[in-house]
């Protein structure tokens, strides 16, 4: 036994260090030459529960259907739209349909040819999908004209409708026929990635498609890691383990920012963080009481408490990168004496208690717990009150069971629109008008800027939006952050994206 | 022995029934909605609505509960809410990770722990001793988040020596296979330590010295494997509390574990996983308990002669 063991341990030992050893070896020569590099390792913080397009509305899977799918209308990083596998398209004079014209050099992952009735099925498979109803909810039918032209026409004249189409990603209609389930685990596309495979939990494995209708890619592999703690994901960028990390946390902004292995690029969000009331259960239907809270917020002290001062103080509730955007919307200043009158004017002369709903991501709680000491500076008593993700969207968001919470909204269409479903009346039952607000002249501003296509008249109109929301403190505008991308210091062709929208085709070494 | 065994086995399954319809429970009463999850913040609540409706979360719970029970005992565990695969499968995919975690842990934890403990009770009170009951206090303490952060820190990013993420070969366990079983050492060589001191002082190692048995031999032969029944319990526990999946240290090393399946699925109130997860868990420590206890036989004869005589 004594003999026997005491072998058994020294070969253990030696064992281990052997392998230690000659593992070390491997990792100095993988991430010594870069030079002929032809791998790109992206980070995504989760695991898609398919690659179905039409299937899933997820953020992250976005990030890996952009590689592998493509859209007849492309909106770039910056947000303006351009051609893809649609040549052109055209608006009817009545603005309720649009026809497409097909490219005819377009090759899916399977090697056949995309035609108008790939085009027709994906558009309509779309239109039916649950997953999609926040873009394809005023479609009504796409249709076939002949073998290059496709026409879809939507339910209302619709101004932003091209911003709709460039979110429906196209699918080989004979690959979903053969297996609808199988789709989501080989999917097929035509984008300038094909898919692999997925090994769960761990990466999502593409590889160029030579036959890409734009040309090859320059980046032969494609691999997504999928990393779920933002530290790690941050020190397996440093360490070459991953080459581009989308969105990391605020908190390791400035980390990024002077590390001189990492490129750090930043842009601002479509998107913004604001103070949501229940305008019409509850003690917030009172708007004097709105308007008190509006003259207590320090937005600025918000910034910097809260996103440690990446971002600028708003007083609009459309982002400021969207189309019909304006600074001549003003919200009310801070002023706590102000505050502290309305709120006895609205017969609370000795403040009160509240709970305030948040959530457990740092977006969320961290405006909410500056919130809470400036409410306290009038007065008010906030208890916070940290849910689950799950748990805080059906309070709020389904059920619109708060007083007042701190939401933060990123839109994916760069129009004013986009905040049609938070504000008409017509979405109290059926979107997401979980600010309860039924204001006529609202809604009557927003069907106006949803139908009309005249630019300029749109911008006028959404003006109105803006300020109207303030005037009755619908809700308080805070800020709209900063969002980037870090990159390995040598990849090229990359840019920072409001739309968080980052296609490898363009990235080389 | 066969007809303890198959007793053993045979009592598990009102724990699982009883496990299974705890977790149904708790996933259908705290608050959250898996399809309202699945769907996104921007989808209208008549959608969500529709989708609750095909997935037939509207149905009454212990109705749903009895059909979930009815699959289970033929054989159908039900398929994830997410992705619509089989739990089964879900779990197999992510479960040789979890293993290959567990079994390096134990490894590293039974090669240094063992003969840290038995040091430490032969030379008791010094100064080996209280280092190595320090630095076990010292493991204990450090979160295993943060010990994992550090030790990627200093062996990934500066010396480059293993790599920070990722399982694709032996290289990519050595780091979290030593932070996870740093958390358990302590445990380990406290408890071999206690064990051996126990055992030292009893009389037939004061006869086995009086009769001019070596050292060497007394501590391996005579006393060790006296020793060993408490030890081997930890380990076995140890072990297949990690075969649930280590949460915390898959998702620093972002490894594709049991572990970090089951957070996800739990968020995503994924019922038919998490059942499944859990109930694999339970089935590992009741299996790993009962190895223990067979285990518990060959060391000591003195048990074996009691089972025999059933």
């Amino acid at each position: 036994m004594n003999k026997r063991l005491k072998s058994v341990l020294c070969l253990m030992l030696v064992a281990a260090m052997l392998l230690t050893a000659c593992a070390g070896g491997n990792t100095n020569s993988s991430n010594g030459n870069s030079a002929e590099k032809d791998t790109l390792n992206y980070a995504i913080s989760g695991e898609p529960s398919t690659f179905d397009p039409h299937n899933i509305s997820d953020n992250i899977a976005k990030q890996v259907f952009n590689q592998i799918f493509d859209r007849l209308i492309r909106q770039e990083a910056d947000g303006t739209l351009t051609p893809g596998l649609a040549e052109n398209w055209e608006l009817s004079e009545d603005g309720k349909s649009i026809t497409f014209k097909i490219r005819k050099d377009v090759k899916f992952h399977n090697g056949e040819t995309m035609t108008a009735d790939d085009v027709v099925f994906s558009l309509n498979r779309a239109i039916q999908s649950k997953y999609l109803q926040e873009y394809v909810s005023m479609m009504e039918e796409a249709e076939k004209i002949d073998d290059e032209t496709v026409t879809l026409t939507t339910k209302y004249a619709y101004g932003p409708i091209e911003y709709c189409v460039a979110k429906i990603d196209i699918v080989n209609k004979a690959a979903v026929e053969a297996d609808p389930e199988g789709f989501g685990r080989q999917p097929i596309g035509t984008g300038a990635y094909k898919f692999i495979e997925l090994k769960s939990g761990d990466k999502i494995i593409a590889e160029r498609f030579d036959d890409y209708y734009r040309g090859k890619a320059p980046i032969k592999n494609l691999v997504f890691k999928i990393i779920t703690d933002s530290s790690t994901a941050v020190v397996a960028l440093e360490n070459g383990e991953v080459d581009l990390l989308s969105q990391p946390a605020l908190a390791d902004r400035q980390n990024l920012i002077n590390n001189d292995k990492v490129l750090y690029y930043e842009t601002e969000l479509n998107g913004n963080n604001y103070i949501a009331f229940n305008n019409t259960e509850g003690m917030f239907n009172n708007q004097k009481l709105r308007e008190a809270i509006s003259y207590a917020i320090d937005k600025e002290s918000m910034l910097l408490g809260a996103i440690e001062g990446a971002g600028v103080a708003v007083d609009n509730a459309i982002p400021r990168v969207s189309f019909g955007y304006s600074d001549k919307v003003k919200g009310n200043p801070y002023d706590p004496e102000k505050a502290k009158q309305l709120l006895a004017e609205a017969g609370y002369p000795d403040g009160f208690s509240i709970k305030l709903k948040t959530m457990d991501s740092a977006t969320y709680y961290k405006p909410t717990e500056v919130l809470q000491d400036q409410l306290a500076q009038i007065g008010i008593t906030a208890e916070i009150e940290k849910m689950e993700r799950g748990a805080y969207l059906s309070d709020v968001y389904s059920n619109a069971i708060y007083d007042m919470t701190v939401m933060s909204m990123v839109y994916e269409i760069t129009d004013a629109d986009a905040i049609y479903a938070f504000f008409h009346s017509d979405m109290i039952e059926n979107g997401q008008n979980f600010f309860r607000v039924n204001n006529p002249e609202l809604d009557k501003l927003l069907d106006a800027g949803r139908s009309s296509t005249d630019e300029a008249k749109r911008k006028e109109i959404y003006e109105k939006v803006g300020q109207l929301l303030n005037d009755e403190v619908v809700l308080i505008p805070l800020y709209s952050y900063m969002v980037g991308v870090a990159v390995n210091k040598d990849l090229k062709g990359v840019q920072a994206s409001s739309i968080q929208y980052y296609e490898v085709f363009s990235f080389s070494w | 022995m066969l007809k303890y065994i198959l007793k053993r086995i045979v009592m598990m399954v009102p724990v699982i029934i009883g496990i299974s319809f705890l977790i149904f429970a708790i996933m259908n009463l705290t608050p959250g909605d898996p399809a309202r999850l699945m769907l996104g913040e921007s989808a209208s609540n008549e959608d969500v609505e529709a989708l609750r409706e095909e997935m037939g979360l509207n149905d009454n719970f212990f109705v749903r509960y009895f059909n979930y029970l009815k699959g289970a005992v033929q054989g159908d565990f039900g398929v994830s809410y997410r992705s619509k695969v089989p739990v089964f499968n879900e779990l197999f995919s992510r479960f040789p990770s979890t293993l290959k975690l567990a079994f390096g842990a134990t490894v590293i934890m039974v090669v240094i722990g063992i003969p840290v403990g038995v040091i430490s009770a032969v030379k008791q009170y010094s100064i080996i001793d209280n280092i190595s009951l320090f630095s076990a206090f010292l493991l204990t303490s450090m979160p295993a988040f943060w010990l994992g952060l550090m030790l990627i820190l200093i062996f990934a990013l500066h010396l480059g020596w293993f790599p920070a993420t990722g399982v694709d070969g032996f290289i990519n366990f050595v780091l979290p296979c030593i932070t996870l079983a740093a958390a358990m050492l302590a445990s380990l060589i406290r408890m071999t330590r206690s064990s051996m001191l126990e055992v030292i002082r009893q009389d037939y190692i004061r006869t086995a010295k009086a009769k001019g048995a070596g050292e060497r031999r007394l501590i391996m032969k005579h006393s060790l494997r006296n020793a060993l029944l408490p030890v081997i319990t930890i380990i076995g526990m140890n072990f297949a509390s990690m075969l649930g999946g280590t949460m915390i240290i898959e998702s620093v090393f972002a490894m594709p574990g049991l572990g970090t399946m089951t957070i996800t699925a739990v968020r995503m109130k994924d019922t038919p996983l998490v059942i499944a997860s859990v109930v694999f868990v339970a089935i590992a420590i009741s299996l790993m308990n009962l190895l223990v206890d067979i285990l518990y036989t060959y060391i000591d004869p003195r048990l074996r002669t009691q089972y025999s005589k059933r």
